[in-house]
């Protein structure tokens, strides 16, 4: 686990309000476009109200993080702080680590294939490498596992409930 | 008020083993269907409508009712284990069920929830059997801004949220009230599509919930090795048995948690999600030890299952007497009615009452068996926080994201749930509560759509019209009483502690 910069921190502490400050603007200035001034009643309140706590939320998190930064904090305790394991901390500590990353990433390209590939092959394909990446060695199980989830999907939605999933290469 | 020669006629009709096994059928299969990340009872009454075309009209009725039924519990189940309400209603029961499942008193909490919402569902059958005709009118007489004032309140419950920071919340509720507005307006106007067509219907609030809840829960739960961090503390059927005990202990609770049910479930668009929510927020107003809830407090559950239970019962007097439905699940219902050749409205009750009597007193019946058929789905649903992480992780993301791909049949749905999913893990890894958004996400689009039917109505004067209807003045007494009581709690709490 590597400790990111002190600038950074702040940086990160920022973004999101800031991220969501853009999304609401863009709304807010779709919304404009509207010829009702009806249609935009409870959203301009909203906005102008969320404009005015923008920077109240810019300057806690700027006065929390100087607090931080004004911790004289004890090196060895950063050293023991780094081998608690992930789970002993809170939400906000949890690192963006590799698993979580190829967890995130394994979800996108599964969104990205599973219309072209189709369901069964790429739940097949997607489980099992999961499985593995989360740490899964016992090879029954990630031989079983995928087979018996695919096919239960599959039972589930198509055959009981009617509802079509993608096909993809088996069309 | 109760026609006692129809109730009679009513009950002797439901005399007969094949109501019975229905009645049995009807609650497994709305358990397990609403367990389902995705699905929700009224799914399940749906997929079955076609099936009742051939029965007579009480048989067809008491089966989808017991769909309807385990439906509403059936949400807690997965919402407990997993932090994924198997259906909106189940938002609240996740707030201090999971924690609990977390704590390693999953079966406990199943077990508490089922209780609750056996006994919330039985006195709101209850009640709609002694005032059906005079609640429903009452609850006529709610105009838009009444409504409107409604789901403020609701939204009252984001000032008792709080956590780490009132501003963040407060910020994170304001977008979710945002983000419940895009779509196409009642005046046909589109706002905020960004030109996608799957937009128009608003953000689809099952691909949301999962995604905010379930998936964000999925990227922390990566790193752990099981869904509890401490070993369950005894058998989980022991634990279920201890929980439906547990239940019983808040009968003041309980009574608070249905009568808002009841009231709240009668509301026409209202329903189950908004009462379980509401009620949740009275439970922690009146608690002694507010701050415990959202870690795993008992009433929380309770709360949240009796209400969401009990609003049944309101949902069905409306939709019986005035022809109203309630909630999605009461709409399939008329589905059925209609599709028997009666007519719904006020005269269904006076041609009709001895079978419809029969069908409500059935719902009393049900609610007892759903202690046995839900407590026994919930023994054997406990176990699965006993399952490693590294096999639960694959299974429930694919689960979730095939169970919201299929509610429309758009892959945009799943694109959605992984895209909320992200902004859910976010928002928490800042310490931005996502109930906060996931309550401005349900009760923004209604507060919207009010405003504008109050304007609509009453033009220019749409303002003073709030100051105008008692009914409308009295809510907005109650949503400022709601809004300022956890400040002052607070601040009483704040002095108690300095001065100690």
């Amino acid at each position: 686990m590597t400790h990111t910069r002190p600038k950074m921190q702040l940086v990160h502490r920022m973004l999101l309000p800031t991220a969501i400050f853009i999304f609401i603007t863009l709304y807010f200035l779709e919304v404009q476009g509207l010829n009702d001034s009806r249609d935009r009643m409870l959203i301009t309140p909203i906005y102008w109200v969320m404009t005015l706590m923008y920077p109240i939320i810019l300057f806690q998190e700027w006065e929390k993080w100087k607090s931080v930064e004004n911790e004289k904090v004890d090196e060895s305790k950063v050293e023991n702080d780094e081998q608690v394991e992930v789970d002993e901390g809170s939400e906000v500590d949890a690192p963006l680590t590799k698993k979580v990353l190829s967890f995130m990433l394994s979800i996108f390209f599964y969104l990205l294939l599973v219309e072209q590939v189709g369901f069964v092959i790429i739940t097949l394909i997607f489980i099992p490498t999961l499985m593995w990446l989360l740490g899964t060695k016992n090879w029954k199980l990630l031989i079983i596992m995928p087979i018996t989830v695919t096919a239960l999907l599959y039972l589930l939605f198509v055959t009981w409930l009617g509802i079509p999933l993608p096909e993809g290469i088996l069309e | 008020m109760i026609d006692w020669q129809s109730l009679g006629q009513g009950i002797s009709m439901l005399m007969s083993l094949e109501v019975f096994f229905l009645m049995l059928v009807g609650l497994a299969l709305g358990v397990v269907l609403a367990a389902i990340p995705g699905f929700t009872g009224s799914l399940g009454i749906a997929i079955m409508l076609p099936l009742t075309f051939g029965m007579d009209p009480l048989p067809s009725l008491v089966f989808l009712l017991s769909i309807y039924t385990g439906g509403l519990y059936g949400g807690a189940i997965t919402a407990i284990l997993l932090n994924t309400p198997g259906s909106p209603a189940a938002v609240a029961t996740s707030l201090d069920g999971y924690p609990m499942t977390k704590k390693g008193y999953a079966g406990k909490a199943l077990g508490i929830a089922v209780g609750a919402s056996s006994i919330g569902g039985f006195i709101g059958i209850a009640v709609l059997l002694v005032i059906i005709q005079p609640l429903a009118s009452f609850a006529l007489r709610f105009g838009p801004t009444e409504m409107f004032m409604v789901a403020v309140f609701g939204l009252t419950i984001i000032a008792a949220l709080k956590g780490n920071s009132f501003i963040k919340t407060l910020y994170a509720g304001l977008l979710g009230i945002l983000i419940g507005t895009i779509g196409m307006t009642s005046s046909g106007a589109v706002r905020g599509t960004f030109g996608m067509s799957e937009l128009l219907d608003g953000i689809p609030i099952i691909p949301a919930l999962i995604g905010l809840f379930a998936v964000s829960e999925l990227f922390f739960l990566v790193e752990k090795g099981y869904v509890a961090k401490q070993q369950v503390k005894e058998r989980n059927s022991l634990q279920v048995i201890h929980g439906i005990k547990r239940a019983i202990k808040y009968p003041f609770n309980i009574l608070r948690s249905s009568a808002i049910g009841v009231f709240i479930g009668a509301l026409p668009a209202a329903g189950s999600t908004i009462a379980s929510l509401v009620s949740y927020n009275e439970a922690k107003r009146a608690s002694k030890d507010p701050s415990s809830f959202g870690k795993g407090n008992e009433e929380g559950i309770v709360a949240g299952e009796a209400a969401n239970n009990s609003s049944e019962g309101g949902a069905l007097a409306t939709m019986l007497v005035l022809g109203i439905p309630g909630s999605a699940s009461a709409a399939m219902l008329l589905g059925a009615i209609i599709m028997q050749g009666w007519t719904p409205g006020p005269r269904l009750f006076i041609d009709h009452s001895d079978v419809l009597y029969g069908v409500i007193f059935s719902e009393l019946i049900q609610e007892i068996l759903l202690i046995f058929v839900g407590g026994a789905i919930a023994v054997v649903a406990g176990r699965i926080v006993q399952v490693p992480t590294r096999v639960l992780i694959p299974t429930i993301i694919v689960f979730a994201l095939v169970g919201s791909f299929a509610v429309r049949n758009l892959m945009f749905d799943a694109v959605l749930v992984f895209l909320f999913g992200l902004l859910g893990w976010y928002l928490r890894k800042n310490a931005y509560p996502t109930i906060a958004v996931v309550l401005g996400l349900i009760l923004g689009p209604l507060a919207d759509r009010e405003l504008l039917r109050s304007y609509q109505l009453y033009g220019d004067e749409t303002f003073l019209m709030f100051f105008q209807r008692p009914i409308t003045l009295i809510l907005i007494a109650i949503t400022i009483l709601g809004a300022v009581t956890p400040f002052l709690l607070e601040r009483k709490k704040k002095k108690k502690e300095r001065l100690e």
